[in-house]
């Protein structure tokens, strides 16, 4: 269980962080997502005290972050964090130096996974092979905790596959993760739990499923591609949205209801959808300009 | 952790011995007339002391000093992955420490080696003798290079790697423009403060002895050995303190 609890990291005038609340229970994967600069690389250096908060703490499975806690939490930061100089062997043979948990077999199959050469520097390795190597430090300790910062950063599409297997097969295996991308469909298809981050504030935070089926899309086409002056006025609709000859409208309550009256008001077509995680998090952000 | 260290410091001092060994080769080929002249030395009936090999060794390990001190604080890359292992930040800090203290022990053997290869060579073997003062030298002979890591370490451990690499270089030409203002006449208030800081120069104080010295720290090896200790001992845990609060 990562328990992170009002979490604010200010530099100087500027808040980074402001009060950031989460929980991702055991066996779950907590979606983190924002635009560049909302603070998710930041939650992640807080949380793990390689930056100080100025507030606020994070709990791993009940208490506070010790020396101990590193023996079963897995850590995959934004930008690898590795020694040129060393080989991907010398990383391992470092790992497992400091690790009572690290398993050497586990390692083998996650750098025959990762296609990696053990004796290739790591200032030889291309960005997505730096990520493959901490993926593979990460995960040889089967981590009970796992943190990772945009952990797919330059894999090509088979390992980004690869990893998501690997985050799903470590939270039903009892893990907590909690794990920033940028790549919604990733986190759609992992996580079970999301948590929106803007201007380092926690602005939506919840169960997936929970969250998609506390509001509907109904989507009615048109023939004319002409907005009904009569719709906008049904009840229930929090929102209204235009593609083309298609109209969005969002609703908390019966969708079913808003449905029938599209198609009085003259939709050729008419369809229920859920929202998916863009849509949540496009919600959520809703309002902010482009950066 | 200490892993990464080991491997650091084992690569300066393979870089370490290969200079030495060109350093013998020079002197080899200078004392045998190789180099178009020849040099007669004789060590006269006082011989050579082991004591002053091994102070020869502790300016050997000085400049493994200043290479080592940088390693630490030049981690701020892979702090996210040394910070988050299961060893605490004193603990691995301090092992750091360790492993460069022995790398300059190793050092001190080195050059002294080298030295004795080289008396070895010109036939003058038994002169070297042991002297009553060889252990305050040996501890002056490590406690010197220690003071100049500790002051070293101290002044980088919150700085990035080009600052880190910047202090470490700077340090040789410091310690050595600091002991020659020593000895030269000064307006007396900022003679008193050349002074001062002359006494937490290292090289002042490998380079003293016993008899009142221009610019050098004048006293018996063991007093120079306690001072650069002392230097050492404060220094290292407080560039410690520093390394282990900084964000990663």
């Amino acid at each position: 269980m990562i328990a992170i609890e009002g979490l604010t990291k200010r530099y100087g005038t500027r808040t980074v962080l402001d009060g950031v609340s989460l929980n991702v229970p055991g066996g779950s994967i907590c979606g983190l997502l924002g635009r560049n600069g909302a603070g998710k690389t930041t939650t992640f250096r807080c949380s793990l005290r390689l930056a100080h908060p100025d507030a606020g703490d994070a709990r791993f499975d009940g208490e506070p972050l010790r020396t101990a806690t590193f023996e079963r939490l897995g850590y995959v930061p934004d930008r690898p964090s590795l020694y040129p100089w060393l080989t991907v062997e010398q990383h391992l043979c470092l790992a497992s130096r400091a690790y009572r948990s690290y398993d050497g077999a586990r390692a083998r199959e996650l750098l025959a996974t990762y296609c990696l050469d053990p004796a290739d520097k790591a200032r030889a390795l291309s960005r997505g092979q730096e990520t493959a190597l901490s993926l593979v430090l990460a995960f040889a300790i089967r981590p009970a905790l796992l943190l990772l910062d945009e952990p797919t950063g330059g894999l090509d599409p088979l390992l980004q596959r690869a990893t998501l297997e690997l985050i799903i097969d470590a939270a039903s295996n009892g893990a907590s993760v909690l794990f920033s991308s940028h790549a919604v469909g990733q986190l759609e298809r992992a996580a079970d739990r999301v948590a929106v981050l803007r201007d380092g504030r926690v602005v939506l935070a919840g169960d997936i499923e929970a969250l998609r089926a506390a509001e509907k899309i109904v989507e009615a086409t048109f023939d004319d591609g002409v907005f009904r002056s009569d719709v906008p006025a049904l009840q229930g609709v929090r929102r209204w949205e235009h593609a083309g000859a298609a109209l969005r409208a969002y609703t908390e309550r019966d969708p079913d209801a808003v449905a029938a009256a599209l198609a009085r008001a003259g939709a050729r077509s008419v369809r229920v959808l859920d929202r998916n995680l863009e849509d949540l998090f496009m919600d959520a952000i809703a309002g902010e300009s482009p950066r | 952790m200490e892993y990464v260290e080991l491997l650091r410091v084992r690569r300066a001092l393979v870089s370490f011995a290969v200079a030495l060994a060109f350093v013998l080769i020079a002197v080899t080929l200078v004392l045998h007339g190789k180099g178009g002249f020849t040099i007669h030395i004789g060590f006269g009936k006082e011989g050579v002391g082991a004591g002053d090999l091994v102070m020869l060794g502790g300016f050997g390990a000085m400049f493994l000093a200043a290479t080592f001190a940088g390693n630490m604080p030049g981690e701020s890359a892979a702090l996210p992955f040394l910070w988050t292992k299961p060893v605490s930040r004193a603990a691995l800090a301090y092992r750091f420490v360790a492993v460069d203290a022995l790398g300059m022990a190793a050092g001190i053997v080195a050059t002294a080696l080298a030295a004795v290869i080289v008396i070895a060579g010109m036939g003058q073997i038994r002169a070297i003798h042991a002297n009553p003062s060889l252990p305050g030298d040996a501890a002056l002979a490590l406690g010197a290079p220690l003071a100049w890591y500790g002051l070293t370490l101290l002044a980088a451990s919150r700085l990035q790697p080009d600052g880190v690499a910047r202090v470490g270089a700077l340090s040789w030409p410091l310690f050595i423009v600091i002991a020659m203002l020593a000895t030269v006449a000064l307006p007396p208030a900022l003679h008193t403060f050349v002074v001062g800081l002359d006494h937490l120069n290292p090289l002042a104080y490998i380079a003293g002895s016993e008899h009142k010295g221009i610019g050098l720290i004048a006293a018996a090896s063991p007093v120079r050995a306690a001072a650069c200790w002392t230097i050492a001992l404060v220094t290292i845990p407080a560039a410690i303190r520093l390394w282990t609060a900084r964000e990663g």
